[in-house]
């Protein structure tokens, strides 16, 4: 489609010596490479493969035939222009006229040819050829910019699940254009105290993913550099709003929840800055509620340098270590269905409850937007970002084992030694017990060989857990793999494989899995794949 | 992994010095058996020191005794541990091996 070199190259498609003798003569003193044609699929074919600038289509009889002409060139460049020397009268060639009328880079120059105009009229359609050239190259670069700093904004953000010894924090994050202005992050205070915040950098695409990135290198600046770690909250939004204020020069604002968790004294507190507040939800109970921040903090960062956050604005509360936190940017709640209709709170709280989900460990986010999605909210108009975090000491005595791996095979056997020995301490019998980890084991391996085979290993994780309840061993694997269907063969009468075992190339592995295990589930979850094997320990061994 | 080799008597030797056989290390035992066992018609392997092995590991095992066997040989196995005892009466493989608790009984037995 673009004109090729550094040359400015125009084609002549004419069917008349004298014509073409004229514009030659016109274009003679121009800095132009000028390649006549008779045939217009030859023309055609010279575009394609070299390129030019402009067009002029010289043929005597204009008809349906420079329709065709245009309809062929316009296939191979949409927007070199094409100049029509010819007398066209309306009343006769209506269709035609319309046609050039509506392609929009048609110029038709009226017979008989005037050198000087029609010179004017070729040197104009060159130089908005040439320019809009210019804008279509400049536009890729940004599109490549945008892909590159899209790339490099999720490297800032956590990985869609963190682990450590007190808790844990998932996340979702899709940017309406590529790259936004949400962030979150989990920072660690040191004697088992956390940073959690989400917020929402006001704007779209790159001035709000520039201001995004500093926020996020902003926040460990302050916080290393807080005077009074016991009135951190405050302190972290009034510097965040003082630089807002003074170095983005109340161009930018921000909306921002932030959470202080407190694993020792099992205190979460929390402040918000005209961010939606806490979803928490209840695991005992299955019900879910709305820790509303009401009036405190209230204003977004970045409105008024004059305001101040206090410890008044500082809500608190228990970290209950049954319950899961969530919050989101707007952008969730501000999704509609095809009739325009958003959810308000009260909906979207019934919808979770309703949607009778197992909400466990790490795949609050993915639920939430399958849910919303399957309810119809589809049309997104900002970014999108939804974290979850709870703590790892669940009073729940069926869990066992909850912990993320790198995928990396050299992790197979950190996770075979951990569940053999949360199995082992929670008096599974050895031998079922090496069943369960065999099968576990073959199933983390093709995570990894099958689901993270062709994609970049950019910190990818997956999170297992493994619960043991009423005589059953649930596995529970989430990875955010590709979408890898697994169809798991009939398992083998007997259990063991021994003709299989000798002659097979491939698919020992899933056959182990379909023996050994009672029962598989996978699904995904809005690009968070969701597997569990089952493990029934009434079974004797096989 | 690293893998130990001797001959004792005429039977080659062959000591896996890891604990695990997987499929992040398998190929190399595979690679490393071909180059072995390819002139020795008996070979003992000696899997003490083995506490798992998964499908990977276990069908490099099965490729090292069919080796064995399409070109003229034996496969047997030694000391194995408890565990790995376990995985093979899992999968029934050992049905398809001759395993013995010790391996001078192993070498012993090519000679019957």
């Amino acid at each position: 489609m673009s004109a090729k070199g550094d040359e400015t190259t125009v084609i002549v498609v004419d069917d008349d010596r004298a014509t073409r003798t004229l514009i030659l003569e016109i274009l003679k003193n121009e800095p132009y490479r000028v390649e006549v044609f008779s045939s217009q699929e030859a023309a055609a074919e010279f575009h394609r493969k070299s390129g030019c600038s402009a067009v002029i289509y010289a043929v005597s009889i204009l008809d349906e035939s420079a329709a065709a002409f245009l309809d062929m060139f316009r296939r191979i460049d949409s927007i070199v222009p094409v100049i029509i020397p010819g007398f066209l009268d309306y009343s006769a060639h209506g269709e035609l006229v319309e046609h050039f009328s509506a392609d929009g880079e048609v110029v038709l120059v009226s017979k008989p040819i005037m050198p000087q105009k029609f010179l004017e009229c070729v040197r104009e359609a060159i130089e908005r050829y040439r320019k809009s050239h210019l804008q279509i190259k400049h536009y890729s670069s940004v599109v490549n910019d945008i892909r590159a700093a899209s790339r490099m904004q999720a490297l800032l953000l956590p990985d869609w699940i963190v682990c450590n010894n007190d808790l844990f924090l998932s996340s979702l994050y899709e940017p309406m254009y590529g790259i936004g202005g949400d962030l979150y992050n989990l920072i660690e205070l040191g004697g088992r105290r956390y940073l959690i915040f989400i917020g929402d950098v006001a704007g779209h695409g790159i001035s709000a993913a520039m201001q995004m990135s500093v926020v996020m290198g902003w926040s460990k600046t302050i916080i290393e550099q807080a005077a009074d770690p016991d009135n951190l909250l405050p302190e972290l939004f009034n510097r965040l709003n003082a630089y807002f204020c003074t170095e983005f020069d109340h161009r930018g604002y921000m909306t921002c929840l932030a959470v202080l968790a407190d694993c020792e004294k099992e205190t979460l507190d929390y402040i918000s800055a005209g961010h939606m507040g806490l979803f928490r939800y209840d695991e005992r109970e299955h019900r879910i509620d709305y820790r509303d921040p009401g009036m405190k903090g209230g204003i977004p960062i970045g409105w008024f340098q004059e305001f101040e956050y206090t410890a008044e604005d500082v809500i608190h509360e228990t970290f209950d270590r049954d319950c899961r936190y969530f919050s989101m940017t707007d952008g969730v709640m501000d999704t509609c269905d095809i009739n325009s209709n958003k959810m308000s709170r009260e909906e979207f709280v019934k919808l979770l409850v309703e949607s009778n989900v197992d909400i466990s460990q790490g795949q609050i986010p993915y639920l939430l937007a399958e849910c919303i999605e399957e309810a119809g909210y589809t049309e997104t108009s900002d970014d999108v970002s939804i974290i979850s975090f709870g703590r790892r000491d669940s009073t729940s005595a069926a869990v066992k084992l909850s912990a993320a791996y790198t995928v990396d095979m050299a992790n197979s056997k950190t996770f075979s030694e951990e569940l053999h020995r949360a199995l082992k301490g929670a008096g599974v019998d050895e031998f079922k017990l090496l069943e369960i980890e065999l099968a576990s084991v073959e199933f983390f391996n093709n995570i990894i060989m099958h689901g993270f085979a062709t994609r970049p290993r950019i910190r990818p994780k997956i999170m297992v857990s493994v619960a043991l309840e009423n005589g059953r061993v649930e596995v529970t694997f989430l990875d955010r793999a590709r979408k890898f269907e697994i169809e798991l063969p009939k398992p083998e009468e007997g259990g063991g494989f021994d003709d299989f075992l000798m002659d097979a190339e491939a698919g020992r592995g899933l056959q182990l899995i379909a023996n050994l295990s009672d029962g598989f589930f996978r699904k995904n979850y809005h690009g968070l794949n969701v597997s569990k094997l089952y493990f029934d320990l009434q079974k004797g061994g096989k | 992994m690293e893998i130990k080799h001797e001959m004792i008597d005429d039977v080659l030797v062959i000591r896996l010095m890891t604990d695990r056989v997987d499929a992040e290390n398998s190929e190399i035992l595979k690679s490393q058996y071909r180059r072995l066992a390819a002139q020795a018609p008996k070979v003992a392997m000696d899997l003490q020191e083995l506490e798992f092995l998964d499908s990977t590991g276990l069908g490099v095992i099965v490729f090292c005794l069919r080796f064995s066997q399409e070109n003229g040989g034996l496969l047997k196995l030694a000391n194995l541990s408890t565990k790995v005892r376990m995985i093979f009466e899992i999968t029934r493989a050992y049905r398809v091996f001759d395993i013995f608790d010790d391996l001078g009984t192993a070498v012993k037995s090519f000679a019957v």
